[in-house]
């Protein structure tokens, strides 16, 4: 483990598209959740009226709400980080590097753990910016105190960061090329997903929610205007549970890693 | 002692049979040539060899004293293209390799001077020419002072002067007593650098052994008297002479040589009334075995 993370650093530490990304991404979710912030800042000033509670909700800045807020928010740039393994994941295949990695001594298995360790280390650093921003900005809010209630959902946003990482690490092993992979990525997330979602209602199709990122974005919701969402229609969707984004993330990866292992390079 | 024995190795691209039930031992210590047209299967064996490519069938086996999953750690590898991180600069791309191997670290300075990269190391790869790049990638090989070479095509697109250094490296390291296993398709630099040599054709092993025992199977005499054409009309005659070639100066003559020898001809002809004035055994070069070999 300390083995192959030492190799996948040596790989990353000099390349300066990898970081300036991953400084884009983590500027990103702080921007995003400044912008809420201020939103939200702007509706519950401190004479806000019992009436308007009622309609929107408390104040989604203040904890414990704030955990679900910030980790809703920043979901929505979760494609950047797939973009970041998508771009380091087909460069081997680019330069061919992965054959050379193997020539070098590596076994298929090592290299493509190495892949999937990059991964989850970049989820788990999103998910830590994430946790952060979640704090720093509870704490700024006015009548917020510090609690670790609601902090389930940042447990949650991390499972959907998987899904979002190993689901670019997937394309990204069966296409290998990087622009093929970043449009089928973004194209499945933005469009192909959606439209299958849509088509599953229309016939009535009562897990259409279960799909592999829907059902990872689901995992959270906007705190705000939880009343008003007990009256709205419903869509035929089921609960959704934790565990169905994580077999599918259980699955992308036993495909991502059964495809190197089994093929030629 | 064999370094490496292959086992009824086949590997199929759809239709196309691309390794047809392979077969050979490489000897301890030899250059082996791997020789064979573009096509023929040469890389897609190393590609095996080398865990980069499976095979439908068959297997192979390294004898390195060294647990198998680990073997590639002992092989240098020199492929027709350099593979690099292109945003590294040489001395980072080659840590990389001594990280993979385990081994190699404290070599690297070593290795870029011997290839007369130490004072490129700081440059990164892409700005490299094509040169450089190989160069780079004997560092690479180098680094863990492997017991097997594995090279492919060697000396492709290089100038003479490369093509030269490449050769010499090659033969220096042979003499270090480490096995070179070498696919090529220049018959001449597989005649003139290996040991040993194997042929392939359209995935098929043709034939293999040592360059010597391939080469001299057969003999080539040539051979002239004052009156041409009768010498050539009584060996057409004679019992072991495949062919006769006429030319100006002399016949030339394909003999198989378990039936006749230049002393047994010389006297076939004294008893016919021929007097030679010249008779000169030459060996077949690998490029004749190889083009009559390759047309059956």
């Amino acid at each position: 483990m300390k083995y192959l993370l030492n190799i996948e650093w040596l790989k990353y530490k000099h390349y300066k598209p990898f970081w300036l990304l991953t400084g884009l991404y983590a500027l990103s979710i702080v921007v995003i959740n400044y912008i809420v912030f201020k939103i939200n800042a702007f509706i519950h000033t401190e004479e806000s009226s019992p009436q308007l509670e009622m309609l929107i909700g408390k104040s989604a800045m203040a904890f414990p709400y704030v955990w679900e807020s910030v980790s809703y928010a920043s979901s929505f740039i979760l494609s950047i980080l797939g973009l970041l393994v998508i771009l380091v994941t087909t460069n081997e295949y680019t330069f061919k590097t992965h054959r050379q990695n193997i020539i070098d001594g590596f076994s298929r298995e090592q290299f493509i753990t190495s892949k999937i360790i990059s991964a989850v280390i970049l989820s788990i650093v999103s998910t830590l910016i994430v946790t952060v921003t979640a704090i720093v900005a509870g704490l700024a809010e006015v009548n917020s105190s510090f609690t670790l209630s609601g902090s389930i959902s940042i447990l949650y946003f991390f499972i959907q960061t998987l899904s979002y990482t190993m689901l670019a690490l997937l394309i990204a092993t069966f296409f290998r090329r990087g622009a093929i992979a970043i449009g089928i990525y973004l194209l499945y997330i933005w469009m192909i997903e959606p439209l299958i979602m849509v088509g599953l209602w229309r016939i009535e199709f009562p897990y259409a929610a279960y799909l592999p990122i829907q059902s990872a974005d689901d995992l959270i919701s906007f705190p705000s205007f939880d009343n008003i969402k007990k009256f709205g229609p419903s869509l035929g969707q089921v609960p959704s549970v934790f565990f169905v984004p994580l077999i599918y993330v259980g699955l992308m990866v036993y495909f991502t890693y059964k495809r190197f292992v089994k093929s030629d390079l | 002692m064999n370094i490496l024995s292959i086992n009824n190795l086949s590997k199929e691209y759809g239709f196309l049979k691309a390794l047809d039930n392979v077969s050979f031992n490489i000897p301890e210590g030899s250059i082996y040539g791997i020789l064979g047209p573009n096509g023929s299967g040469k890389t897609t064996l190393l590609s095996i060899l080398l865990n980069i490519v499976l095979p439908n069938s068959g297997s192979f086996q390294f004898d390195t004293n060294e647990e198998m999953k680990d073997y590639r750690k002992n092989v240098g590898t020199l492929l027709e293209t350099p593979n690099f991180y292109h945003y590294l600069t040489a001395e980072q791309n080659l840590r990389i390799v001594a990280a993979i191997r385990g081994k190699g670290e404290d070599r690297i300075e070593e290795v870029l001077k011997t290839v007369d990269l130490w004072k490129k190391r700081h440059l990164k790869f892409k700005g490299f020419s094509l040169g450089m790049r190989q160069r780079l990638a004997i560092a690479s090989a180098l680094l863990s002072d492997p017991k097997l070479l594995i090279l492919d095509e060697p000396t492709n697109g290089l100038d003479p002067q490369g093509i030269h250094e490449i050769r010499e490296l090659i033969k220096s390291i042979h003499r270090s007593g480490k096995t070179i296993i070498m696919a090529s398709h220049l018959l001449d630099e597989v005649e003139k650098t290996c040991t040993h040599v194997a042929v392939l054709q359209q995935g098929k092993l043709i034939t293999e052994g040592t360059v010597g025992s391939i080469v001299s199977e057969d003999q080539i005499l040539e051979i002239n008297a004052t009156d041409i054409n009768r010498l050539s009309e009584i060996l057409s005659q004679l019992e072991g002479v495949r062919s006769i070639e006429n030319f100006p100066q002399f016949v030339k003559v394909h003999i198989d040589q378990s039936v006749l020898s230049a002393e047994k001809i010389n006297q076939y002809c004294f008893n016919h009334g021929i007097v030679l004035n010249h008779l000169r055994t030459t060996k077949q070069s690998l490029e004749a075995k190889f083009l009559a070999l390759t047309q059956n």
